[in-house]
Protein backbone atom coordinates (compact mmCIF):
# COMPACT_ATOMS: atom_id res chain seq x y z
CA UNK A 1 0.00 0.00 0.00
CA UNK A 2 2.39 2.78 1.40
CA UNK A 3 4.65 1.78 -2.04
CA UNK A 4 2.32 2.09 -4.15
CA UNK A 5 1.26 5.67 -3.03
CA UNK A 6 4.80 6.50 -2.80
CA UNK A 7 5.20 5.63 -6.82
CA UNK A 8 2.45 7.45 -7.39
CA UNK A 9 3.54 10.92 -5.55
CA UNK A 10 7.11 9.60 -7.79
CA UNK A 11 5.60 9.24 -10.94
CA UNK A 12 3.72 12.97 -10.57
CA UNK A 13 6.93 14.52 -8.93
CA UNK A 14 8.24 13.17 -12.57
CA UNK A 15 5.74 14.71 -14.64
CA UNK A 16 5.67 17.74 -12.91
CA UNK A 17 9.77 18.12 -13.46
CA UNK A 18 9.11 17.31 -16.85
CA UNK A 19 7.00 20.23 -17.80
CA UNK A 20 8.61 22.28 -15.76
CA UNK A 21 11.90 21.12 -17.97
CA UNK A 22 9.70 21.38 -21.37
CA UNK A 23 8.61 24.77 -20.32
CA UNK A 24 12.37 25.53 -19.64
CA UNK A 25 13.46 24.73 -23.09
CA UNK A 26 10.00 26.33 -24.93
CA UNK A 27 11.30 29.28 -23.07
CA UNK A 28 15.33 28.55 -24.29
CA UNK A 29 13.64 28.61 -27.46
CA UNK A 30 11.98 31.26 -27.86
CA UNK A 31 14.78 33.86 -26.63
CA UNK A 32 17.31 31.58 -28.80
CA UNK A 33 15.29 32.65 -31.94
CA UNK A 34 14.83 35.97 -30.85
CA UNK A 35 18.64 36.77 -31.30
CA UNK A 36 18.67 34.88 -34.30
CA UNK A 37 16.55 37.17 -36.67
CA UNK A 38 17.27 40.28 -37.03
CA UNK A 39 15.34 43.06 -35.13
CA UNK A 40 12.47 44.30 -37.56
CA UNK A 41 12.15 47.63 -36.19
CA UNK A 42 14.78 50.45 -36.09
CA UNK A 43 13.42 53.13 -33.92
CA UNK A 44 15.86 55.62 -32.75
CA UNK A 45 15.51 58.12 -30.38
CA UNK A 46 17.29 61.30 -28.91
CA UNK A 47 16.99 64.16 -26.12
CA UNK A 48 18.45 67.69 -25.97
CA UNK A 49 17.16 70.59 -23.61
CA UNK A 50 16.86 73.75 -26.05
CA UNK A 51 14.69 76.47 -26.21
CA UNK A 52 14.37 76.36 -21.98
CA UNK A 53 12.74 72.87 -22.18
CA UNK A 54 12.82 69.22 -23.18
CA UNK A 55 13.00 68.14 -26.66
CA UNK A 56 12.79 64.30 -27.95
CA UNK A 57 12.39 62.61 -30.51
CA UNK A 58 12.02 59.12 -31.82
CA UNK A 59 13.28 58.40 -35.47
CA UNK A 60 12.05 54.63 -37.64
CA UNK A 61 13.52 53.56 -40.61
CA UNK A 62 16.97 52.81 -41.78
CA UNK A 63 19.44 56.24 -41.37
CA UNK A 64 16.88 57.86 -39.18
CA UNK A 65 19.08 58.24 -36.72
CA UNK A 66 20.63 61.36 -38.41
CA UNK A 67 17.73 63.28 -38.26
CA UNK A 68 17.92 63.69 -34.69
CA UNK A 69 21.03 65.88 -34.45
CA UNK A 70 20.09 67.76 -37.94
CA UNK A 71 16.69 68.62 -35.62
CA UNK A 72 18.24 69.33 -33.12
CA UNK A 73 20.87 72.00 -34.72
CA UNK A 74 17.83 73.32 -36.26
CA UNK A 75 15.95 74.01 -32.99
CA UNK A 76 19.58 74.96 -31.48
CA UNK A 77 19.71 77.59 -34.52
CA UNK A 78 16.54 79.11 -33.63
CA UNK A 79 16.76 79.51 -30.15
CA UNK A 80 20.15 81.44 -30.54
CA UNK A 81 17.93 83.54 -33.08
CA UNK A 82 14.61 83.90 -31.05
CA UNK A 83 16.21 83.86 -27.35
CA UNK A 84 15.16 87.14 -25.38
CA UNK A 85 18.11 86.66 -23.34
CA UNK A 86 20.67 86.84 -25.90
CA UNK A 87 21.81 89.95 -27.26
CA UNK A 88 22.84 88.95 -30.42
CA UNK A 89 18.83 87.56 -31.14
CA UNK A 90 16.62 89.11 -32.92
CA UNK A 91 14.40 90.51 -30.06
CA UNK A 92 17.76 91.14 -28.20
CA UNK A 93 18.87 93.65 -30.93
CA UNK A 94 16.05 95.36 -31.30
CA UNK A 95 15.08 95.51 -27.76
CA UNK A 96 18.84 96.78 -27.08
CA UNK A 97 18.03 99.05 -29.57
CA UNK A 98 14.86 100.67 -28.29
CA UNK A 99 14.50 104.08 -28.52
CA UNK A 100 17.72 104.71 -30.16
CA UNK A 101 17.08 103.57 -33.74
CA UNK A 102 15.29 101.14 -35.92
CA UNK A 103 16.49 97.19 -36.58
CA UNK A 104 16.81 95.60 -39.67
CA UNK A 105 15.48 92.06 -40.31
CA UNK A 106 16.21 89.39 -42.43
CA UNK A 107 13.03 88.98 -45.01
CA UNK A 108 12.72 85.67 -42.80
CA UNK A 109 13.00 86.76 -39.79
CA UNK A 110 10.89 89.95 -40.53
CA UNK A 111 7.91 88.04 -41.82
CA UNK A 112 8.14 86.08 -38.25
CA UNK A 113 8.11 89.22 -36.61
CA UNK A 114 4.70 90.46 -38.71
CA UNK A 115 2.98 87.46 -38.31
CA UNK A 116 3.06 87.72 -34.78
CA UNK A 117 2.15 91.27 -34.81
CA UNK A 118 -0.49 90.59 -36.87
CA UNK A 119 -1.63 88.04 -34.25
CA UNK A 120 -1.88 90.04 -31.52
CA UNK A 121 -3.95 93.04 -33.74
CA UNK A 122 -6.52 89.99 -34.42
CA UNK A 123 -6.77 89.37 -30.73
CA UNK A 124 -6.88 93.19 -29.39
CA UNK A 125 -3.59 93.08 -27.62
CA UNK A 126 -4.88 90.14 -25.45
CA UNK A 127 -1.92 88.20 -27.00
CA UNK A 128 1.27 90.43 -26.82
CA UNK A 129 5.07 90.11 -28.17
CA UNK A 130 5.95 93.20 -26.26
CA UNK A 131 5.48 91.26 -22.51
CA UNK A 132 9.33 91.43 -22.41
CA UNK A 133 9.22 93.41 -19.62
CA UNK A 134 6.59 91.19 -17.58
CA UNK A 135 8.49 88.12 -18.47
CA UNK A 136 12.04 89.79 -16.86
CA UNK A 137 10.20 90.76 -13.90
CA UNK A 138 8.65 87.52 -12.85
CA UNK A 139 11.35 85.07 -14.07
CA UNK A 140 8.61 82.64 -14.20
CA UNK A 141 10.97 79.24 -14.45
CA UNK A 142 14.19 81.35 -13.15
CA UNK A 143 16.12 80.20 -10.34
CA UNK A 144 14.01 82.37 -7.72
CA UNK A 145 11.10 83.68 -9.00
CA UNK A 146 8.87 85.37 -6.02
CA UNK A 147 5.55 87.61 -6.29
CA UNK A 148 6.46 91.13 -7.63
CA UNK A 149 5.07 94.18 -6.18
CA UNK A 150 2.18 95.84 -7.12
CA UNK A 151 4.47 98.69 -8.21
CA UNK A 152 6.92 97.07 -9.61
CA UNK A 153 4.30 95.32 -11.89
CA UNK A 154 2.31 98.93 -12.80
CA UNK A 155 5.69 99.57 -13.70
CA UNK A 156 6.65 96.88 -16.09
CA UNK A 157 2.64 97.43 -17.64
CA UNK A 158 3.91 100.60 -18.70
CA UNK A 159 6.28 99.05 -21.08
CA UNK A 160 3.67 97.06 -22.29
CA UNK A 161 1.65 97.39 -25.60
CA UNK A 162 1.53 97.22 -29.34
CA UNK A 163 1.24 101.02 -30.13
CA UNK A 164 5.47 100.78 -28.64
CA UNK A 165 6.30 99.09 -32.06
CA UNK A 166 6.53 100.51 -35.22
CA UNK A 167 7.36 98.47 -38.39
CA UNK A 168 8.22 99.62 -41.92
CA UNK A 169 7.17 96.53 -44.53
CA UNK A 170 8.82 98.33 -47.19
CA UNK A 171 12.35 98.58 -45.24
CA UNK A 172 12.05 95.27 -42.92
CA UNK A 173 12.75 96.94 -40.06
CA UNK A 174 11.46 97.10 -36.50
CA UNK A 175 11.62 100.11 -34.03
CA UNK A 176 10.92 100.46 -30.15
CA UNK A 177 10.24 103.65 -29.41
CA UNK A 178 11.79 103.89 -26.13
CA UNK A 179 14.40 101.98 -23.96
CA UNK A 180 12.63 99.41 -21.59
CA UNK A 181 10.52 98.42 -24.14
CA UNK A 182 11.01 94.74 -24.55
CA UNK A 183 9.49 92.17 -27.31
CA UNK A 184 9.66 88.72 -26.05
CA UNK A 185 8.61 85.06 -28.57
CA UNK A 186 8.63 82.21 -25.79
CA UNK A 187 5.00 81.75 -26.36
CA UNK A 188 5.28 81.40 -30.27
CA UNK A 189 8.97 80.64 -31.82
CA UNK A 190 8.61 76.89 -30.27
CA UNK A 191 5.86 75.61 -32.27
CA UNK A 192 7.38 77.26 -35.63
CA UNK A 193 10.48 75.47 -34.37
CA UNK A 194 8.58 72.08 -34.38
CA UNK A 195 6.72 72.72 -38.13
CA UNK A 196 10.42 73.36 -39.32
CA UNK A 197 11.26 70.36 -37.75
CA UNK A 198 8.15 68.41 -39.12
CA UNK A 199 9.16 69.72 -42.52
CA UNK A 200 12.95 68.02 -42.15
CA UNK A 201 11.30 64.87 -41.25
CA UNK A 202 8.93 64.86 -44.50
CA UNK A 203 11.72 66.29 -46.66
CA UNK A 204 14.29 63.22 -45.43
CA UNK A 205 11.59 60.85 -46.38
CA UNK A 206 12.09 59.09 -42.91
CA UNK A 207 9.39 56.16 -42.71
CA UNK A 208 8.32 57.51 -39.51
CA UNK A 209 9.14 60.31 -37.11
CA UNK A 210 7.93 62.41 -33.75
CA UNK A 211 9.25 65.78 -32.23
CA UNK A 212 8.26 66.93 -28.92
CA UNK A 213 9.20 70.44 -27.56
CA UNK A 214 7.67 71.36 -24.19
CA UNK A 215 3.98 71.21 -25.03
CA UNK A 216 4.43 71.13 -28.64
CA UNK A 217 4.30 67.79 -30.55
CA UNK A 218 4.14 67.17 -34.36
CA UNK A 219 4.39 63.22 -35.62
CA UNK A 220 4.65 61.83 -39.40
CA UNK A 221 5.07 58.78 -41.29
CA UNK A 222 4.65 55.42 -39.31
CA UNK A 223 6.69 53.62 -36.95
CA UNK A 224 7.39 49.69 -37.06
CA UNK A 225 5.77 47.27 -34.85
CA UNK A 226 7.56 44.08 -33.27
CA UNK A 227 5.83 41.85 -35.98
CA UNK A 228 7.58 43.80 -39.01
CA UNK A 229 4.11 45.50 -39.98
CA UNK A 230 3.75 49.75 -39.59
CA UNK A 231 1.31 51.25 -37.02
CA UNK A 232 0.67 55.15 -36.59
CA UNK A 233 2.39 57.07 -33.61
CA UNK A 234 0.14 58.04 -30.10
CA UNK A 235 0.17 61.03 -28.54
CA UNK A 236 -1.01 61.52 -25.08
CA UNK A 237 -2.37 64.65 -24.13
CA UNK A 238 -1.34 65.49 -20.44
CA UNK A 239 -3.56 65.40 -17.99
CA UNK A 240 -3.61 68.79 -16.05
CA UNK A 241 -4.89 67.66 -12.67
CA UNK A 242 -2.51 64.47 -12.86
CA UNK A 243 1.06 63.98 -12.35
CA UNK A 244 3.54 64.65 -15.57
CA UNK A 245 3.13 60.95 -16.60
CA UNK A 246 -0.77 61.04 -16.45
CA UNK A 247 -2.77 61.86 -20.01
CA UNK A 248 -6.24 62.63 -20.17
CA UNK A 249 -6.73 61.02 -23.95
CA UNK A 250 -5.24 59.54 -26.89
CA UNK A 251 -4.31 61.61 -30.38
CA UNK A 252 -3.80 60.22 -33.73
CA UNK A 253 -2.69 62.84 -35.96
CA UNK A 254 0.13 62.94 -38.32
CA UNK A 255 1.58 65.87 -40.60
CA UNK A 256 0.48 68.75 -38.03
CA UNK A 257 1.87 70.89 -35.30
CA UNK A 258 -0.17 70.48 -32.11
CA UNK A 259 0.60 73.46 -29.62
CA UNK A 260 -0.54 72.78 -25.76
CA UNK A 261 -0.85 75.38 -22.67
CA UNK A 262 -1.52 75.17 -19.54
CA UNK A 263 -0.88 76.32 -16.27
CA UNK A 264 0.67 73.18 -14.75
CA UNK A 265 3.47 72.86 -16.47
CA UNK A 266 5.98 76.13 -15.36
CA UNK A 267 5.05 77.93 -12.65
CA UNK A 268 5.73 78.75 -8.93
CA UNK A 269 4.09 78.89 -5.35
CA UNK A 270 4.16 81.28 -3.04
CA UNK A 271 1.85 81.55 0.06
CA UNK A 272 0.21 78.19 -1.26
CA UNK A 273 -0.96 80.26 -4.35
CA UNK A 274 0.37 79.13 -7.27
CA UNK A 275 1.64 81.17 -10.33
CA UNK A 276 1.99 79.77 -13.26
CA UNK A 277 4.17 81.06 -16.89
CA UNK A 278 1.40 82.51 -18.91
CA UNK A 279 1.27 86.21 -18.24
CA UNK A 280 -1.78 88.23 -18.78
CA UNK A 281 -0.54 92.03 -20.75
CA UNK A 282 -3.71 93.64 -19.50
CA UNK A 283 -3.00 92.68 -15.53
CA UNK A 284 0.35 91.83 -15.37
CA UNK A 285 -0.30 88.71 -13.08
CA UNK A 286 -0.58 84.91 -14.30
CA UNK A 287 -3.81 85.28 -16.81
CA UNK A 288 -6.97 84.07 -14.71
CA UNK A 289 -8.99 81.34 -17.13
CA UNK A 290 -11.41 79.58 -16.55
CA UNK A 291 -9.53 76.04 -18.45
CA UNK A 292 -6.49 74.24 -17.28
CA UNK A 293 -5.24 73.35 -20.70
CA UNK A 294 -5.38 73.93 -24.93
CA UNK A 295 -4.42 72.31 -27.74
CA UNK A 296 -4.74 73.86 -30.88
CA UNK A 297 -3.99 71.41 -34.19
CA UNK A 298 -3.16 73.04 -37.29
CA UNK A 299 -0.42 73.24 -40.40
CA UNK A 300 0.81 76.36 -39.00
CA UNK A 301 3.16 75.79 -36.47
CA UNK A 302 3.31 79.51 -35.01
CA UNK A 303 0.02 80.58 -35.68
CA UNK A 304 -1.03 77.54 -33.63
CA UNK A 305 1.33 77.99 -30.50
CA UNK A 306 -0.09 81.94 -30.33
CA UNK A 307 -3.35 80.47 -30.89
CA UNK A 308 -3.09 77.99 -27.75
CA UNK A 309 -1.64 80.63 -26.07
CA UNK A 310 -4.67 82.93 -26.64
CA UNK A 311 -7.25 80.89 -25.77
CA UNK A 312 -5.88 79.18 -22.49
CA UNK A 313 -6.11 83.20 -21.72
CA UNK A 314 -9.33 84.12 -23.15
CA UNK A 315 -11.28 81.03 -21.52
CA UNK A 316 -14.03 78.79 -22.49
CA UNK A 317 -16.13 81.36 -24.29
CA UNK A 318 -14.19 82.34 -26.57
CA UNK A 319 -12.73 78.76 -27.11
CA UNK A 320 -16.77 77.61 -27.66
CA UNK A 321 -16.61 80.28 -30.53
CA UNK A 322 -13.56 79.11 -32.25
CA UNK A 323 -14.33 75.38 -32.20
CA UNK A 324 -15.25 74.78 -35.86
CA UNK A 325 -12.53 76.91 -37.68
CA UNK A 326 -11.01 75.70 -40.99
CA UNK A 327 -7.05 76.11 -40.72
CA UNK A 328 -6.98 74.77 -37.05
CA UNK A 329 -9.00 72.68 -34.33
CA UNK A 330 -8.99 72.87 -30.59
CA UNK A 331 -9.07 70.44 -27.85
CA UNK A 332 -9.74 71.91 -24.41
CA UNK A 333 -10.02 71.29 -20.91
CA UNK A 334 -12.23 73.75 -18.35
CA UNK A 335 -11.97 73.56 -14.66
CA UNK A 336 -15.26 71.82 -14.43
CA UNK A 337 -13.42 68.80 -16.03
CA UNK A 338 -15.00 68.79 -18.69
CA UNK A 339 -13.39 68.14 -22.52
CA UNK A 340 -13.99 70.51 -25.60
CA UNK A 341 -13.18 69.06 -28.87
CA UNK A 342 -13.59 70.47 -32.39
CA UNK A 343 -16.06 67.63 -34.22
CA UNK A 344 -13.72 67.06 -37.30
CA UNK A 345 -11.12 65.03 -34.61
CA UNK A 346 -13.88 62.93 -33.55
CA UNK A 347 -12.13 59.99 -34.96
CA UNK A 348 -8.56 61.03 -34.37
CA UNK A 349 -9.21 61.74 -30.59
CA UNK A 350 -9.83 59.42 -27.72
CA UNK A 351 -10.58 60.19 -24.00
CA UNK A 352 -8.74 57.88 -21.98
CA UNK A 353 -9.57 58.97 -18.52
CA UNK A 354 -12.80 58.92 -16.72
CA UNK A 355 -11.80 62.02 -14.60
CA UNK A 356 -12.97 63.99 -17.64
CA UNK A 357 -16.29 64.02 -19.60
CA UNK A 358 -16.46 65.32 -23.14
CA UNK A 359 -18.92 68.35 -23.21
CA UNK A 360 -18.70 68.37 -27.41
CA UNK B 1 -8.09 5.97 2.69
CA UNK B 2 -4.53 6.48 3.41
CA UNK B 3 -3.76 5.89 -0.47
CA UNK B 4 -5.75 8.47 -1.45
CA UNK B 5 -4.48 11.00 0.98
CA UNK B 6 -1.07 9.38 -0.48
CA UNK B 7 -2.06 10.65 -3.82
CA UNK B 8 -3.42 13.76 -2.66
CA UNK B 9 -0.43 14.73 -0.90
CA UNK B 10 1.36 14.07 -3.82
CA UNK B 11 -0.94 15.95 -6.42
CA UNK B 12 -0.44 19.23 -3.95
CA UNK B 13 3.72 18.71 -3.63
CA UNK B 14 4.36 19.00 -7.42
CA UNK B 15 1.39 21.72 -7.60
CA UNK B 16 3.51 23.77 -4.69
CA UNK B 17 7.03 22.84 -6.74
CA UNK B 18 5.44 24.00 -9.72
CA UNK B 19 4.80 27.04 -8.24
CA UNK B 20 7.75 27.45 -6.43
CA UNK B 21 9.70 27.16 -10.11
CA UNK B 22 7.18 29.66 -11.58
CA UNK B 23 7.81 31.59 -8.61
CA UNK B 24 11.86 31.61 -8.56
CA UNK B 25 12.15 31.74 -12.16
CA UNK B 26 10.03 34.70 -12.85
CA UNK B 27 11.76 36.94 -9.49
CA UNK B 28 14.93 38.07 -11.24
CA UNK B 29 12.65 39.80 -14.23
CA UNK B 30 10.88 41.77 -11.56
CA UNK B 31 14.72 42.46 -9.50
CA UNK B 32 16.23 43.40 -12.78
CA UNK B 33 13.72 46.78 -12.96
CA UNK B 34 15.82 49.56 -13.90
CA UNK B 35 15.31 53.09 -13.68
CA UNK B 36 17.69 55.60 -15.53
CA UNK B 37 19.10 59.03 -15.63
CA UNK B 38 19.78 61.31 -18.14
CA UNK B 39 21.49 64.78 -17.64
CA UNK B 40 22.01 67.05 -20.73
CA UNK B 41 20.86 64.36 -23.00
CA UNK B 42 23.30 61.56 -22.24
CA UNK B 43 22.66 58.66 -19.47
CA UNK B 44 24.33 59.37 -16.52
CA UNK B 45 23.39 56.66 -14.33
CA UNK B 46 21.08 53.53 -13.84
CA UNK B 47 19.51 53.07 -10.38
CA UNK B 48 18.35 49.24 -9.34
CA UNK B 49 14.89 49.53 -8.27
CA UNK B 50 15.03 46.93 -5.82
CA UNK B 51 17.95 48.49 -3.83
CA UNK B 52 16.22 50.99 -1.56
CA UNK B 53 17.97 54.22 -0.97
CA UNK B 54 19.25 57.67 -1.81
CA UNK B 55 21.05 58.49 -4.96
CA UNK B 56 23.14 61.76 -5.97
CA UNK B 57 23.75 62.84 -9.79
CA UNK B 58 27.47 63.32 -9.31
CA UNK B 59 26.88 65.90 -12.76
CA UNK B 60 25.22 68.13 -10.02
CA UNK B 61 24.89 66.94 -6.54
CA UNK B 62 22.02 69.04 -5.93
CA UNK B 63 19.97 66.09 -7.95
CA UNK B 64 18.49 63.53 -5.76
CA UNK B 65 16.52 60.13 -5.75
CA UNK B 66 15.01 58.11 -3.45
CA UNK B 67 14.25 53.84 -4.55
CA UNK B 68 11.91 52.57 -2.73
CA UNK B 69 9.63 49.39 -2.90
CA UNK B 70 10.51 48.91 -6.68
CA UNK B 71 9.86 52.61 -7.05
CA UNK B 72 12.02 55.77 -7.65
CA UNK B 73 11.37 59.41 -7.45
CA UNK B 74 13.29 63.16 -7.42
CA UNK B 75 13.44 64.30 -3.88
CA UNK B 76 15.35 67.59 -2.33
CA UNK B 77 14.75 69.07 -4.87
CA UNK B 78 16.36 72.79 -4.75
CA UNK B 79 15.29 73.92 -8.26
CA UNK B 80 12.33 76.86 -7.79
CA UNK B 81 9.59 74.73 -9.36
CA UNK B 82 9.56 71.18 -7.97
CA UNK B 83 7.34 69.94 -10.72
CA UNK B 84 10.19 66.77 -11.13
CA UNK B 85 9.32 66.29 -7.30
CA UNK B 86 5.70 66.56 -7.75
CA UNK B 87 5.59 64.01 -10.90
CA UNK B 88 6.04 61.67 -7.61
CA UNK B 89 6.73 57.87 -7.33
CA UNK B 90 8.07 56.40 -10.98
CA UNK B 91 7.28 52.52 -11.14
CA UNK B 92 5.86 51.57 -14.75
CA UNK B 93 8.30 50.60 -17.51
CA UNK B 94 8.04 54.61 -19.60
CA UNK B 95 7.38 56.65 -16.55
CA UNK B 96 9.15 59.69 -16.51
CA UNK B 97 9.87 62.90 -14.36
CA UNK B 98 12.16 65.82 -16.13
CA UNK B 99 13.99 68.59 -14.59
CA UNK B 100 14.16 71.38 -16.44
CA UNK B 101 16.25 74.02 -14.54
CA UNK B 102 18.66 70.93 -13.93
CA UNK B 103 18.64 69.33 -17.28
CA UNK B 104 17.08 65.68 -15.86
CA UNK B 105 15.29 62.94 -16.82
CA UNK B 106 14.70 60.01 -14.91
CA UNK B 107 13.08 57.23 -16.88
CA UNK B 108 11.80 53.38 -15.72
CA UNK B 109 13.69 51.85 -18.45
CA UNK B 110 11.25 49.66 -20.61
CA UNK B 111 8.99 49.62 -22.89
CA UNK B 112 5.78 51.67 -22.11
CA UNK B 113 2.39 50.48 -23.29
CA UNK B 114 1.12 54.05 -23.00
CA UNK B 115 0.99 56.77 -26.25
CA UNK B 116 4.56 57.15 -27.95
CA UNK B 117 4.58 60.73 -26.25
CA UNK B 118 2.82 62.76 -24.27
CA UNK B 119 1.90 66.44 -24.79
CA UNK B 120 2.69 68.48 -22.41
Amino acid sequence: MVIKALRIVLALAAAAAACVLFWMLVQKKQQQAAVSIPEPEIIYTGEDFIMDTYVSQKTCGEGADQLIPQAAALLEELEKEWSAWSADSVPGRINAMAGVSPVTLEPAEYDILRQVMDFSTETGGVFDPTIGPLVKLWDIGGESPSVPSADQISTALSYVGMENVTMDDENLTVYLDRPGVALDFGASIKGYGVEQVLKLYQESGVQGALISLGGNVAATGQKPTEDGGTEDFVIGLRDPLGSATDYYGTLVMNDKVICTSGGYERYFEQDGKRYHHILDPATGYPAETDLLAVTVIGEDGLRCDCLSTWLFMSGLDTVKEHLEEQDYAVIAVDNQNRIWCSSSLKDAFALTSDRYTLAS
Amino acid sequence: MTRKRWIEGGVLLGVVALCLVWWALSRPAEQGAMAEVWYDGTLAMTLSLSEDGRYTLAEDPTVCFQVEDGKVRFVDATCPDKVCEETGWLEKAGEMAVCLPRKTRLVVAGESDGPDIIAR
